[in-house]
């Protein structure tokens, strides 16, 4: 039994020290990596720049199941490196949503690196009821490089082929894990095949 | 216990690396990537004609499809309302159903989106049994161009399916129910539409419209590349489109569909194309391509590209701002250019609304556009992404930022779509893939001043690319727009118009490589990219100047036109016998730097360094020598490189981390372990 446990511990141990090994070097930001080949001039290159700044998350777990109740939506932005002012904010509501409270637009002011900053919006007319939209936006320059960063958000987003593939991603992942396999699949999207 | 304890901890850190590289991070090689939970294949096409049996019965009718037009906003160019008059859905298969569900004729449509049977000149016949029909016209084909306008010009095919994903590979079509009384049939007319509610939201328009821009494509190219062979366009063309959803997510499984950007882009090696075509179901607002016609055609560049020339493009991150990789800036700049190019010489074809002719006015379609969005009537938001001019002086380009308002002109406080200077950075434009699109425009189009005024120079652009005459052949690795134009010259029987010559030499500063303008003082500066090295017995006068890191210009560290110089390396033809390869140099002016030798291979992905640290080993490395200093660095063991894979020896200055005076100069040489031979570039 001990043999097993043992041999199991040295065989995974190879595989975590390659793996991580592999992840690592991958990961070494002084390659110019080869999975942005594809992304395009224009509004891709910008959204880039930003991505080596900050990160986005949202958080839509409080939305209304109708259209006269309250749906708040946080955007969580966390600087990956200092950022001096210079980058601004805008939320871009349909028409028929009604803004109960927060700034539809503004600076995202001064970050120091890792800083997290939220901004919130509370809302009506947005709800599981319908489906609408709303955008977020960041635009600014920074560095001398333009910065463009747009996130849409949808008061139903479980309708959408993107959510369908996403959950589809999430449980095979689960799947695999629930296997002990993590030989990560390459295939025709493979970002070093995307040619934009 | 503890083992247990050692194991799970084993097993966490395993998963840890794994996770890190799953997530959505355009900087990740490690992505995710998609696959279809279950594939349905596309159905079969439709192309043989099936007898009608006596006295059939005729079926008439027209397919047609609307897009969205574009119109003006302020100064920008946006998605409006439909063209007012419909496209003809041209060459399309065509298939007529009974009641049943089962095919009883095929059929395709005529130039004019007229109904035909199969041969394209028949009329479409069904039998003559009374009853319901429906007719369904598909966004596909499979048939032999007309090539007849160009005697001896071989036939080539036009195949290609637009289809809404690849996991259920369906055609795009529409259809409309006919009744026959066994004598005489309906006509059916059937339209596509661009709005979301005249089409159910399916907005088949888009899909007809992507199928359009490669039918009017491909119809450019049978006669404008005059006798030559273009049947390398034959292999099936599969493009994936469905309203409302962004293709990116395919590439980022992982990631929240909020966040992902939208693209279009296209797979290499798999002749597949993906458009971009809104996201979460918003068409309105959200970014699309399927009406922007120079994006969808700057994909179907690539794919011309990738199949009837070669392409080396490593990817990476470009913006129209900064010098990049030139393999990278010529693919890049090619697409930009048959983007504008091809809806400039076919408006008709691709957008015939003639409020649109009356916004762009004399220069006609010049632009490589991006929108977002659309505006009809109250409907929608719309907004302009990006919008380059293609006949804008290499000078005084589009401006991007324009940090000095009520200044039309891009100035040094700009940002600007690849602003270049031929005398001060001679040869820069190869590594801008915005300048390689224009210098391309001009060298092909008409416009007020700086244009060749000659639309028929594209037939040497063609046999510039392609795999019979032009940079296509593989003898012609680490393609760039340097090959290009050498290339080019070749077609013109070596003798350039000088309109062209000036584009290239006094506008563009994409000068060919034997331009006096890289010779200083007796000195090469630039050895043109990717030149082949050959032994001699007498040193050559090389000379390096490197840049300061900056990121106004470059957006790695390491200036790829200044502080690098790249040669090919052909072991089997040029240095059988060469198995070390040493630099020396000598410091004539500025900062001491270190200079380095690495040795690449093709397709390899350029490794920068970073601030201050030096980059010395990586994968893309075959060979290097990066100690300090800049005399005695050698690569060896060279006897071990394949006689067949083409090599690219890079002599890198070491600029990261310093400041780097302007007036840094170094003369180097190239010398084998073969006693007094030297390695100089020979003619490209």
């Amino acid at each position: 039994m001990s043999y097993n446990i043992l041999k199991s511990v040295a065989v995974i141990s190879f595989g975590a020290i390659v793996g991580y090994s592999s992840v690592k070097f991958l990961l070494n930001p002084s390659q110019n990596s080869r999975a942005i080949a594809s992304f395009p001039i224009s509004k891709v290159g910008q959204e880039q720049n930003s991505r080596y700044l900050f990160n986005i998350k949202i958080n839509t777990e409080e939305l209304a199941k109708t259209e006269e109740g309250v749906s708040t939506i946080k955007i969580n932005i966390e600087a990956l490196k200092k950022l001096n002012a210079g980058l601004s904010y805008s939320w871009i509501l349909a028409q028929d949503i009604e803004l109960l409270e927060g700034s539809l637009n503004g600076d995202l002011g001064e970050f120091t690196e890792n800083q997290n900053k939220e901004f919130i919006l509370k809302v009506r007319g947005f709800s599981k009821q319908l489906k609408k939209f709303i955008s977020f936006e960041v635009n600014g320059e920074f560095e001398k490089k333009p910065i463009r960063r747009e996130v849409l958000i949808s008061s139903r987003i479980e309708d959408s082929l993107e959510y369908a593939i996403q959950q589809n991603e999430l449980s095979k992942s689960k799947n695999q894990i629930n296997k002990l396999d993590h030989s990560k699949s390459k295939n025709k999207f493979s970002p070093e095949n995307i040619i934009r | 216990m503890i083992l247990k304890k050692l194991l799970y901890t084993i097993l966490l850190l395993y998963f840890i690396s794994c996770e890190q590289g799953g997530g959505f991070a355009p900087s990740s090689p490690d992505s995710s990537v998609f696959q279809c939970p279950s594939t349905v294949a596309e159905i079969a096409e439709c192309s043989a004609t099936i007898n009608p049996g006596a006295s059939p019965v005729t079926v008439t009718g027209t397919a047609q499809f609307f897009k969205r037009t574009i119109t003006s906003q302020s100064s920008s160019l946006i998605l409006g309302a439909p063209i007012p008059a419909a496209l003809a859905i041209k060459f399309a298969e065509v298939r007529v159903l009974n009641s049943s569900g089962t095919v009883i004729q095929c059929g395709t449509t005529s130039n004019s989106g007229a109904l035909l049977a199969v041969d394209g000149v028949s009329s479409l016949q069904i039998p003559n049994t009374a009853g319901a029909y429906t007719v369904e016209v598909l966004s596909r084909a499979n048939r032999a161009m007309n090539v007849s306008g160009v005697p001896g010009k071989p036939a080539f095919q036009l195949y290609t399916s637009v289809k809404n994903d690849f996991c259920k590979n369906e055609p795009h079509k529409v259809s409309a129910n006919i009744t026959s009384d066994g004598i005489t049939a309906s006509s059916p007319s059937l339209i596509a539409y661009a709005r979301e509610s005249e089409s159910s939201s399916l907005i088949q328009g888009g899909a007809f419209n992507i199928y359009n821009n490669l039918v009017t494509t491909y119809e450019y190219l049978a006669s404008n590349t005059g006798t030559v062979n273009i049947s390398c366009l034959n292999p099936k063309l599969n493009i994936y489109w469905q309203a409302g959803f962004n293709p990116a997510q395919y590439v980022y499984p992982n990631e929240n569909p909020s966040t992902v950007p939208n693209i279009s882009f296209y797979i290499r090696g798999q002749n597949e194309l993906y458009i971009n075509g809104g996201k979460l179901g918003n068409v309105s607002t959200a970014d699309t391509d399927h009406f922007d016609d120079a994006v969808i055609i700057h994909e179907i560049g690539h794919h011309i590209e990738s199949v009837c020339g070669k392409m080396d493009s490593p990817g990476g991150t470009h913006n129209g701002l900064f010098r990049i990789d030139p393999r990278l800036s010529w693919s890049e700049g090619w697409g930009n250019y048959m983007g504008a190019h091809i809806v400039q010489n076919n408006l008709n074809a691709i957008n015939p609304d003639p409020a649109l002719s009356t916004i762009l006015g004399a220069p006609g379609w010049v632009y490589y556009l991006d929108t977002k969005g659309y505006k009809d009537g109250a409907s929608g938001t719309a907004s302009e992404i990006i919008k380059i001019s293609l006949i804008r002086a290499g000078s005084n380009p589009e401006i991007v930022v324009n940090n000095s308002p009520f200044v039309s002109t891009c100035g040094t406080e700009d940002l600007c779509f690849d602003k270049v200077d031929p005398v001060i950075n001679p040869g820069e434009g190869h590594f801008r893939e915005v300048a390689i699109a224009r210098s391309l425009f001009k060298s092909t189009n008409t416009c007020a001043s700086g244009c060749t005024n000659r639309s028929d120079y594209f037939d040497e652009v063609w046999k510039s690319i392609d795999k019979i005459t032009g940079m296509g052949q593989s003898i012609y690795p680490f393609r760039s727009s340097v090959r290009f134009y050498e290339r080019l010259h070749a077609a013109f029987s070596n003798s350039t118009p000088a309109a062209i010559d000036s584009i290239l030499n006094t506008d563009e500063a994409v000068q060919r490589s034997n331009s006096a303008d890289y010779t200083i003082s007796g000195n090469l500066t630039w050895p043109t990219y990717g030149v082949k090295l050959v032994p001699t017995m007498t040193a050559c006068n090389l000379e390096i100047r490197p840049r300061n890191e900056d990121t106004a210009v470059t957006d790695v560290f390491s200036d790829q036109r200044y502080s690098n110089h790249f040669y090919f390396i052909d072991k089997a033809t040029s240095l059988p016998s060469v198995t070390s390869i040493t630099l020396n140099a000598t410091k004539l002016a500025g900062t001491s730097l270190d200079l380095d030798l690495i040795l690449y291979q093709e397709g390899y992905s350029f490794v920068t360094d970073t601030a201050g640290t030096k980059t010395t080993s990586s994968a893309q490395f075959i060979k290097s020598a990066r100690g300090s200093g800049f005399v005695n660095k050698t690569i060896s063991s060279l006897d071990t490189l394949s006689l067949t894979m083409p090599y690219l020896l890079n002599v890198r200055a070491f600029t990261t981390g310093t400041s780097v005076s302007p007036s840094t100069q170094y003369t180097y040489t190239l010398t084998t372990n073969n006693v007094g031979e030297y390695l100089c570039p020979t003619t490209f």
